[in-house]
């Protein structure tokens, strides 16, 4: 069974990803609104700190297409976030 | 010479019920005892079937299920040897229960922590070995691995060198819904944030950690698993058959427990009422998202025990509290030991609450979000009042719900949330605890002392609330109030109390949804409805989809089959997975509790 660190490893990344150039703008004020409600503010989407404590489990739901629930990311747009994950969060 | 004070204390505590009044339209305390009392017996193994040789669960009398409890009670509150390698490794003749000279952690304490099984650092559960021969390293010592950066270490360095503590009060509320206190305690604290808070934990026994760790799914249950289970469940209206490949189904003898705990004041501390244990709790620390970690010796208050077996596939909840935790504002206790009520109060909570539930027509096969909890004078009319908040709770317990705002645009009026804007205080429960669980209750303090425990053991001091070991498919009404389910008897598995039925632990599911949840979750209170205006029911069982209460319920709509987290059958950790960060107490202002920082979620 693959888990994210696994996944993650082994993903082919070729440019670098920072939280500012391209992480940041995938979540919308839905998605920060949502995360937010749907978890007493538990998960803050639109801050640099709680997304990188969280982030590979954020990678294992959208990896999943549980996560978002409607509209599920597409696989490029995955690759970013585990790309982001296996540089270390990169501010 | 047992049975004719059983036979005394039945016709005593018959007539109490006989005159009480009831709540909330319920008629909770016209109990009638139906079956014997069931004999308790002082022993370490933990019961693995209810009523096995009388047809199981579904045929067991409500005594039955509350003498099974208390087999679980007293099993698992046994001691372990100290210094013992191991967890769950009861110390049986070496070291009996209710000994006060036995100083070593009881069985389910050493129960690997939900962090434990469900690592928050994306690694492997602490002392992992893919070894079935070594329960895949169940036995491996304390180790709490929440994520990378989310804990910084002890607030207080003197405590550096500490062994962790099997008490890992990682939790801060009920279920996100609401903060729990302990009017009793004495404010103000350098070393606790909010020492009258309840604070709680999850833990779990070596089946399910075997379970999860053999199929590695300690982050995240993979989709193709969650589909699977969802297509089998939807097909077959019950749980799979024990650890079907392909789909979630834990074993037989999967146990979890969830236990509430709290600073005791100098009182209590002297007069060792309570079960008292080091436990460690978190605070935060700095002004981000980090945390760190304090230990110290606290009391037990509540404590759940869940049990799947072979004829309750959807799990047997029993749930024990402490005698002192429902008191009136100067301290005196509203019920004794045996749950009987000593003190009856006029009104369950100060300001009284109700819940608006009515059947919606709107479009949606997801839980109704137009309903509301307010403040009312009357909970059966559930006519609303301007809230009048309780500002003196003195020694009373007391909760104060999260703050919801309006969710993103279109926003839904009235908010789908609870009175907010002050604290509720907490005079009485809704549903009183029946006569014959009251009788169990006395039971096992009988056996107890006949076992030689002192008198002044704390653990005379633990009464049975409860127990939930057959589903019942409520249906809703246009009745106030939720259309409260108000069966008066008699009672037997199919037709349960409404105490057994809303089965809730008075300082683990204290507010309106809680106290009295059925249906499901939308998420911030509980309904009965879905926005379409069907039945929102929550627990599959032998080809039947229920709409049931209380813990089960709960655990039907959250664990065995969430709208959008995996299903963990009946599991809510399990569910839920990895644990990023353990909670911390939210700053609370004088009128809202909001953003607090959670590791749980609910799922709509």
């Amino acid at each position: 069974m693959a888990h994210a660190r696994d996944l993650i490893a082994e993903l082919n990344c070729t440019v670098p990803v920072t939280w500012t150039n391209d992480i940041q703008k995938l979540f919308g004020q839905n998605d920060v609104d949502h995360m937010k409600a749907a978890t007493a503010g538990r998960l803050d989407l639109s801050s640099y700190d709680s997304v990188k404590i969280w982030a590979w489990k954020v990678y294992e739901y959208v990896e999943n297409k549980y996560m978002p629930p409607s509209a599920p990311w597409p696989d490029a747009q995955i690759l970013t976030f585990g790309c982001w994950v296996k540089a270390g969060c990169p501010r | 010479m047992r049975i004719r004070k059983i036979v005394q204390a039945a016709i005593l505590l018959g007539a109490c019920a006989a005159a009480a009044p009831a709540f909330d339209g319920s008629n909770a305390a016209a109990t009638t005892a139906n079956g014997a009392v069931v004999a308790i017996t002082i022993s370490g193994d933990v019961p693995n079937e209810l009523n096995p040789t009388g047809g199981g669960a579904p045929n067991a009398t409500s005594e039955q299920a509350a003498a099974f409890a208390w087999q679980e009670f007293i099993a698992l509150n046994w001691p372990t040897l100290p210094g013992t390698y191991g967890r769950e490794k009861s110390a049986y003749n070496l070291c009996k229960f209710g000994n006060s000279n036995c100083v070593g952690p009881l069985v389910w304490e050493t129960m690997r922590s939900k962090v434990e099984t469900f690592p928050g650092n994306n690694q492997p559960p602490p002392g992992f070995t893919n070894q079935s021969s070594q329960d895949y390293g169940y036995d491996a010592p304390v180790r709490y691995n929440y994520a990378d950066g989310a804990v910084d270490g002890p607030c207080d360095p003197a405590q550096a060198g500490d062994t962790a503590p099997f008490i890992n009060l990682d939790e801060t509320d009920q279920i996100t819904l609401n903060n729990m206190y302990a009017g009793v305690v004495q404010g103000g604290s350098a070393q606790n944030s909010q020492p009258k808070l309840i604070r709680f934990l999850a833990k779990s026994n070596r089946k399910q950690y075997v379970y999860v760790a053999k199929n590695q799914w300690w982050n995240v249950i993979p989709r193709p698993v969650t589909l699977s289970t969802r297509a089998y469940l939807a097909a077959n209206k019950m749980s799979p058959p024990p650890e079907m490949p392909g789909v979630v189904s834990q074993p037989f003898g999967t146990i979890e427990v969830k236990a509430g705990w709290r600073q005791l004041n100098n009182d209590e501390i002297s007069k060792g009422r309570f079960h008292t244990a080091r436990v460690r709790y978190y605070e935060q620390h700095g002004s981000g998202f980090a945390v760190c970690w304090r230990d110290a010796t606290w009391g037990l208050v509540s404590l759940h025990i869940i049990q799947k077996t072979p004829t309750a596939p959807y799990f047997i909840y029993a749930t024990f509290e402490h005698a002192d935790n429902i008191l009136t504002a100067d301290g005196l206790p509203v019920e004794d030991e045996d749950g009987n009520i000593i003190r009856r109060q006029s009104t369950a909570t100060t300001p009284q609450v109700c819940l608006n539930d009515q059947q919606p027509h709107g479009g949606g096969a997801y839980p109704n979000k137009s309903g509301y909890v307010t403040t009312t004078a009357n909970p059966a009319a559930c006519q609303t009042i301007a809230a009048t908040y309780c500002t003196n709770p003195g020694k009373r317990i007391y909760y104060h719900n999260v703050k919801v705002e309006p969710p993103p645009p279109p926003p839904v009026v009235p908010a789908n949330g609870e009175p907010s804007g002050g604290d509720i205080c907490v005079n009485q429960r809704v549903n009183e605890i029946p006569l014959e669980i009251r009788l169990e209750n006395k039971a096992a303090h009988d056996a107890m002392k006949d076992f030689g425990v002192g008198p002044n053991s704390p653990w005379l001091a633990y009464k049975l609330v409860n127990v939930q070991y057959y589903p019942y498919d409520k249906i809703p009404t246009s009745a106030a109030n939720g259309s409260p389910y108000n069966y008066g008897g008699p009672y037997d598995a199919r037709h349960p109390s409404p105490a057994s039925y809303y089965l809730a632990n008075i300082l683990v599911e204290t507010n309106r949804s809680l106290q009295q949840f059925s249906g499901g979750l939308s998420p911030n209170i509980a309904t009965d409805w879905d926005a379409n205006g069907d039945r929102h029911q929550n627990t599959y069982y032998n080809g039947t989809f229920y709409n049931m209460g209380g813990c089960m319920g709960c655990h039907g709509s959250q664990g065995q089959n969430p709208t959008t987290n995996p299903g963990g059958d009946f599991s809510v950790i399990l569910s839920r997975g990895g644990v990023i960060t353990p909670e911390i107490p939210v700053v609370e202002s004088s009128s809202a509790v909001k953003n607090a920082a959670r590791n749980r979620s609910l799922s709509p």
